[in-house]
């Protein structure tokens, strides 16, 4: 990624209220983040980053895998969200719409009530429909269509 | 005409021999104009080819074996019999997924079977369709209540794609998995299987489990597909019985449910290894916003796929497979 577009990205960052960003480019990709520092440290993350094993996950049956590239982070190092937060409990790939030809469950702004879809989130094949479990309004929609998820990772603010 | 109506004039014609418009319209107790109007419709929404010949009736080109539910549910052995909640065999449904998945919400229980013998808009994975003519092939749906959470749900697609791969071999040789479940001969699809599931995240979760299987794919059908492909008759090179290999993939289905069940999942896993496609070779493992290339090292305990990347083995739930040099 080029050196400029960096800077010009962290000045985005700094002139908004946004905690922080990730951006993906083919084979690039970028972490900007501003949390609990000034300046926003900048951090340049690996191809791979989305490899968290899942809870109950047989690690120990895989020692190699203990070495693999760390991952994103996950829940605790997010900023706190006012309201209820819907978090990922799996890992797998986020999708906000059924199909890429279908409107997106959710929107924010939109209300919801407990047991609505809120996103599918795909793993191992399976589209696992991912319901709320509260009623609300959407607030924050915080991962993108397409973005792969960690165990526990907050998904949507709902308040 | 109702679905119950176009069953048994289908049924009639399977044989491939001739039927005179009036024996039908008795049958039926309809008129010989509505018979007519049906024989059009069949034509039209099945591409079933079907002869009028004046004076000597309607025919079939190409007989057909449909499916029977008497047929099926008699080679069950008495432990999968009572697994199974109700079979229900449509002519013609959106997609046996799709059609179950509504019944699941209005209360049908665990355990109940969706076949049909075409789906209208039969669904692969993220929007893509399956190919799916009319009595040729197999699509079969089960709802399966699990009294588990949705990451150890996970482990289903391995269990099914094990049993898929079982059964298919015993028809042809060279059947193998690509990683979850894509059931491969000589590296063409013959079989997929597509997994819905729903419910709260910690269970019960409710799944709802697609099977696909190309048996004799016609021509006009086949150049739908966008991806390599083959059928059964392709690889044996003679016509099997749709009803047995029905009864022999559900069965298995169910004891798998079973097994799965009982949290044993690792008794798939050697199943699995056995027929693992790209052991050992340089593969891409493409997502909606990146692409990983690496070894592909076969499969973890919890079914998630291991690559050596860097060096470095990483872990896996989610991503497309390709040959390295292939593209999605």
């Amino acid at each position: 990624m080029d050196i400029r577009k960096i800077k010009k990205l962290i000045e985005l960052v700094e002139a908004s209220d946004v905690a922080e960003i990730e951006i993906n480019e083919g084979e690039d990709s970028i972490r900007i983040s501003r949390i609990g520092s000034a300046p926003p440290p900048i951090m340049a993350m690996p191809q791979i980053m989305q490899t968290a094993l899942p809870p109950a996950g047989a690690a120990a049956t895989v020692p190699a895998a203990a070495a693999e590239p760390h991952a994103a982070p996950v829940a605790e190092e997010e900023p706190a969200h006012t309201g209820h937060t819907v978090n990922s409990p799996m890992v797998g790939t986020f999708y906000r719409s059924a199909s890429p030809e279908s409107s997106a469950f959710v929107e924010v702004g939109k209300s919801v009530t407990e047991g609505d879809t809120l996103c599918i989130i795909e793993a191992m094949k399976i589209l696992n429909q991912i319901e709320s479990d509260t009623s609300g309004t959407v607030k924050k929609i915080l991962v993108e269509n397409g973005q792969p998820v960690e165990y526990n990772q907050p998904l949507f603010v709902i308040e | 005409m109702s679905e119950s109506h176009q069953r048994q004039l289908l049924e009639q014609l399977s044989d491939g021999s001739f039927h005179s418009g009036e024996e039908l319209a008795q049958l039926l107790g309809v008129s010989r104009t509505a018979i007519w109007k049906q024989i059009e419709s069949l034509r039209s929404a099945y591409h079933l080819d079907i002869h009028a010949v004046r004076g000597r009736g309607y025919r079939l080109a190409d007989s057909l074996e449909l499916l029977e539910a008497d047929q099926i549910t008699e080679a069950l052995t008495m432990q999968q019999h009572k697994m199974l909640s109700q079979l229900q065999i449509h002519v013609s449904v959106d997609s046996t997924n799709s059609h179950l998945k509504k019944q699941m919400l209005q209360g049908v229980d665990s355990g109940s079977v969706c076949l049909s013998e075409y789906q209208s808009a039969g669904r692969g994975r993220r929007g893509r369709s399956w190919v799916s003519p009319f009595g040729c092939n197999l699509y079969l749906s089960l709802y399966w209540r699990f009294e588990r959470s949705m990451t150890e749900i996970g482990g289903v697609s391995i269990a099914v794609g094990t049993v898929l791969a079982r059964v298919l071999s015993e028809q042809t040789a060279k059947v193998a998995l690509k990683w979850p479940n894509d059931v491969m001969v000589d590296g063409k699809k013959i079989a997929g299987i597509l997994v819905d599931v729903q419910g709260a995240a910690d269970g019960p979760v409710d799944a709802v489990i697609g099977i696909g299987v190309n048996l004799d794919l016609p021509a006009h059908a086949s150049q739908q597909i966008d991806q390599p492909w083959t059928d059964l008759q392709q690889q044996r090179g003679k016509t099997i019985s749709r009803n047995q290999i029905a009864a022999r993939l559900l069965g298995e289905l169910l004891d798998a449910m079973q097994l799965f069940q009982h949290h044993q999942l690792a008794s798939f896993i050697p199943g699995w290894r056995q027929y693992d496609l790209y052991h050992g070779e340089e593969v891409t493992l493409f997502h909606p916003r990146r692409k990983i290339r690496g070894i592909h090292k076969g499969i973890a305990d919890d079914g998630s796929l291991l690559l050596e990347v860097n060096g470095k083995l990483c872990r896996f739930q989610s991503g497309e497979v390709s040959l390295r040099g292939g593209g999605e």
